[in-house]
């Protein structure tokens, strides 16, 4: 369950569901929405992650 | 020939073949869809007799909701002179009635040296902001401004 990648799926998931039920009525304009925000969120995810890997990875945080 | 507009003619659009006719509820209907939006998630749908939408809108926010604790997310509480946890604390009241459970009934709090602490506290404070969307909803489905 700790899998980065399934946790930003599951979100994406659970949100474009969310705004999809929240803004559309029409079934076929539902299903546009939501593999917009679906893929919108899964693929910029990656492509941040992707933008941010020559980056060092730097010293933990240390907790408060 | 030309056609010409008789006084007779309706001037009014036809109603469409899909949504009903909205109209606004008496205020205190309004008010209360709008408190069982908070306390419960999507019972202000069920109550404007949204009820498939409204269960939809039950179980993802209780997903979510469950996924952040399994995750031992934070649950907020004001903590002075931190400021931004009284803006935190907001969006996660806006998950209503199942707040407080969490936080009186079964005294969670959460563990921050979890590994799905952040994550978990991101899926807590969706859950919380996505009612409180959803309190505004109902507030515009019972006031006639959206169907």
């Amino acid at each position: 369950m700790l899998s980065h990648f399934l946790l930003m799926v599951v979100y994406a998931l659970l949100v474009s569901t969310f705004f999809t039920c929240l803004w559309r009525r029409e079934r076929r304009a539902q299903i546009v929405l939501f593999l917009q925000l679906f893929f919108g969120m899964v693929g910029g995810g990656l492509i941040v992650a992707w933008l941010m890997y020559p980056f060092p990875p730097g010293p933990p945080a240390p907790i408060p | 020939m030309p056609e010409t507009a008789s006084p007779e003619t309706p001037t009014a659009p036809p109603p469409s073949q899909d949504a009903p006719a909205v109209r606004p509820l008496p205020a205190a209907q309004v008010v209360m869809a709008v408190a069982l939006a908070w306390l419960v998630p999507g019972l202000g749908h069920v109550y404007l007799k949204r009820t498939a939408r409204g269960l939809i809108f039950f179980a993802l926010v209780m997903i979510s909701l469950g996924i952040g604790c399994s995750l031992q997310g934070n649950l907020y509480r004001p903590m002075p002179p931190q400021w931004l946890t009284y803006l935190a604390t907001f969006g996660e009241i806006g998950t209503g009635v199942p707040y407080f459970v969490l936080r009186y009934g079964l005294h969670y709090e959460g563990q921050q040296e979890a590994a799905g602490f952040e994550y978990g506290t991101a899926f807590l404070l969706t859950a919380g902001l996505m009612n409180l969307l959803l309190v505004l909803d109902a507030w515009d489905i019972a006031s006639g401004q959206k169907e």
